[in-house]
């Protein structure tokens, strides 16, 4: 085995994608495309002007009060356009997103020991700005409802001639909640933030995992397509330099995607807020985009060399990129260490679910669970490349007529 | 150089292509002639070692054909090039994948290089080529190889007339030189006046073989496209 074939083949697949722009661009677009959504969805609600009406139909102080809350609150916020109306019977306004209606009686209701005061909402349905605005108004309505609630402690204490706190009978369950480490250890505010980066890191490979995969399926598809690959089969190439040029000249295509990916994962941060300071955590996810987008490559090569035709080639590269976000997924929602020991094996046969788990692990600062979790990884791929290369026969690089 | 003897492959799903016999010396051209899925790039696959056969044998160079790499280059049809690497890269890729040192290789490619005849356009992406400029750019590697065997997959398919006379003349040459020339091609007149000997492939079998001219007279046909015609008895 004559092993610069090898490098010929990487440097003559890594110089074809170099100078693919397409390919390039479509894993840039790719991998921005979630920073660039996060952006798009904010950049549109300031935008938008979603018309929100506060109907006054009670003329006491608390009405007018809590009114002019509402509108303080509302405006804060560019997306609404917010308005007050003095009725004499409160109904919903054709075409706001939201009418909040303060009904007659509201403010004797709410001033008496015993009555309850109603605030009525009419939420347009189906209208994502509605849910918002009910949000922000239902947030200012709950800090009057506790205020009003105080008042009315202090009157019942002052009527009974007791001094009491009114907050400790307004709320006599307090919750305390406090975030540990897996190990039991109270968790520091940068511990936590860590840890809700990671699984946020975890879940950006993805993103580049379907621009790689499909470059890879190219290369080898192409070959055949195009008809070098009957060029390629009649010279002295062995299928282990075959297989192993094809991934690591697509090693070029997973550099780009890691580093792609890396900018990407900054980009986020920097638009959702997130501080993603520790470089360590940065690193080891570059180290496992890289991973990820190798064992991806490896399958690729074997099951596109296994399946005739660009359409297959295709097909087999959804199919990859559909079980990555299925894991990816599944490892965001389900604590994989509280699963059944069968489907937590069906898991771990998956080589997405270890890097996920890596990076998680690494982010909870288990190094040891990170490094055995990283080095399946490597293994699966370094033996779905040795697979592939003995699946590599000549015919198998021809265009089947 | 080459011989084939009921050589017979098998496809899951599609006709068999077979028994198939035939021999090309040194120094001759042999043509294989049928229409579209006749079975000449099945044959041809044999030969070259791609396909080995269910039955019988394809001997080059007096070896198995699968083991007999490096004794026949091959030219295919002109889409089988890199298009985003230059005409340069291409004969260098290839010539270190034949060559065992990068010296032998760069020696290669020159050889290749000047076969194509390409000059200052070899700098040029291949992609910018002409259909003529790619083929000579696959022929001229494929001489430059000077395997004693050379295997052509319809050489002047889309050409103009200048790129096929060019190519033929090229063609001519190397069995002049004394290379074992095997081509496929279902241009009849070029072939007629190409090929020392000819066959006529027809649903996977070779219907009848000889010189263009004893197969003319055989079939009292006016060329070689009359004699096919006759010879497969329009199936063709």
């Amino acid at each position: 085995m004559a092993r610069h074939r090898l490098w010929v083949i990487a440097w003559k697949d890594a110089l074809e994608f170099l100078r693919d722009r397409r390919s390039i661009g479509l894993m840039l677009v790719s991998a921005f495309l979630f920073p660039l959504l996060g952006l798009l969805v904010t950049g549109l609600k300031s935008q938008q002007q979603a018309p929100v009406v506060v109907e006054v139909c009670d003329s006491s102080k608390y009405a007018a009060e809590l009114a002019a809350l509402l509108l303080e609150a509302l405006r804060d916020y560019v997306s609404f356009n917010v308005s007050i109306v003095n009725l004499s019977a409160c109904r919903p306004v054709p075409g706001a997103a939201a009418t909040i209606a303060i009904p007659p009686s509201f403010g004797a209701n709410l001033s008496s020991l015993g009555g309850t005061a109603v605030i009525k909402i009419y939420e347009a349905i189906g209208n994502p700005a509605a849910v918002d605005a009910v949000g922000v108004a239902e947030s200012v309505m709950q800090t009057y409802s506790e205020k009003m609630a105080e008042a009315r402690v202090r009157i019942l204490a002052e009527k009974a001639g007791i001094d009491i706190n009114p907050d400790t009978v307004l709320h006599p369950l307090k919750i305390v909640r406090e975030g540990v480490t897996p190990q039991g250890r109270p968790a520091s505010p940068e511990e936590a933030q860590r840890a809700s980066v990671a699984r946020f890191l975890a879940f950006s490979v993805f993103f580049v995992l379907n621009p790689a995969a499909l470059a890879v399926a190219d290369a080898v598809s192409r070959e055949r397509e195009s008809g070098t690959g009957e060029l390629l089969a009649i010279t002295p190439l062995t299928g282990f330099e075959f297989v192993s040029g094809k991934a690591l000249g697509s090693l070029t295509a997973a550099l780009v995607a890691g580093g792609v990916d890396f900018l990407a994962a900054f980009a986020y941060a920097a638009a959702t807020g997130f501080h993603v300071a520790d470089m360590g955590l940065v690193a080891l996810h570059a180290i496992e985009t890289v991973l990820a987008v190798l064992v991806t490559m490896a399958v690729t090569i074997l099951l596109t060399l296994l399946v005739p035709g660009q359409r297959a080639a295709t097909l087999v590269t959804s199919l990859i990129t559909g079980t990555a976000i299925m894991v990816f997924f599944a490892v965001l929602f389900v604590d994989v260490a509280a699963l059944p020991l069968s489907v937590k094996t069906l898991l771990y046969l998956v080589p997405y679910t270890h890097t996920a788990l890596a990076i998680e692990a690494y982010a909870l600062g288990n190094l040891e669970t990170t490094l055995i979790h990283t080095a399946l990884l490597a293994v699966v791929t370094i033996a779905s490349l040795i697979i592939a290369a003995a699946a590599y026969r000549p015919e198998r690089l021809v265009k089947r007529h | 150089m080459l011989v084939v003897r009921e050589a017979v492959k098998r496809f899951k799903r599609g006709p068999q292509v077979g028994p198939i016999s035939f021999t090309v010396h040194s120094g001759e051209l042999f043509a294989l002639i049928g229409p579209n899925g006749a079975g000449k790039t099945t044959t041809i696959r044999m030969v070259l070692g791609i396909y080995s056969p269910d039955k019988g044998s394809v001997l080059v160079c007096g070896v198995e054909a699968a083991r007999a790499r490096g004794c026949a280059a091959y030219v295919p049809e002109e889409t089988a090039v890199y298009p985003r690497l230059t005409g340069w890269e291409h004969l260098v890729f290839f010539s270190r994948l034949y060559a065992r040192g990068r010296r032998d290789a760069e020696k290669l490619a020159h050889r290749a290089a000047e076969y194509t005849g390409l000059g200052d356009d070899l700098r040029r992406r291949v992609s910018t080529y002409s259909k003529g400029m790619r083929r000579r750019l696959l022929l001229g590697f494929a001489l430059a190889l000077e395997t004693p065997l050379l295997v052509l997959d319809e050489p002047t398919s889309g050409l103009d007339v200048s790129s096929s006379v060019a190519m033929r003349r090229l063609i001519r040459s190397a069995a002049d030189a004394g290379r074992a020339v095997l081509m496929s091609s279902h241009n009849m007149l070029e072939v007629e006046r190409l090929a020392d000997r000819v066959a006529f492939i027809s649903r996977g079998r070779i219907v009848d073989e000889g010189r263009p001219s004893e197969l003319v007279r055989k079939y009292s046909a006016s060329d070689l496209e009359e004699a096919f015609v006759r010879a497969v008895g329009g199936d063709g």
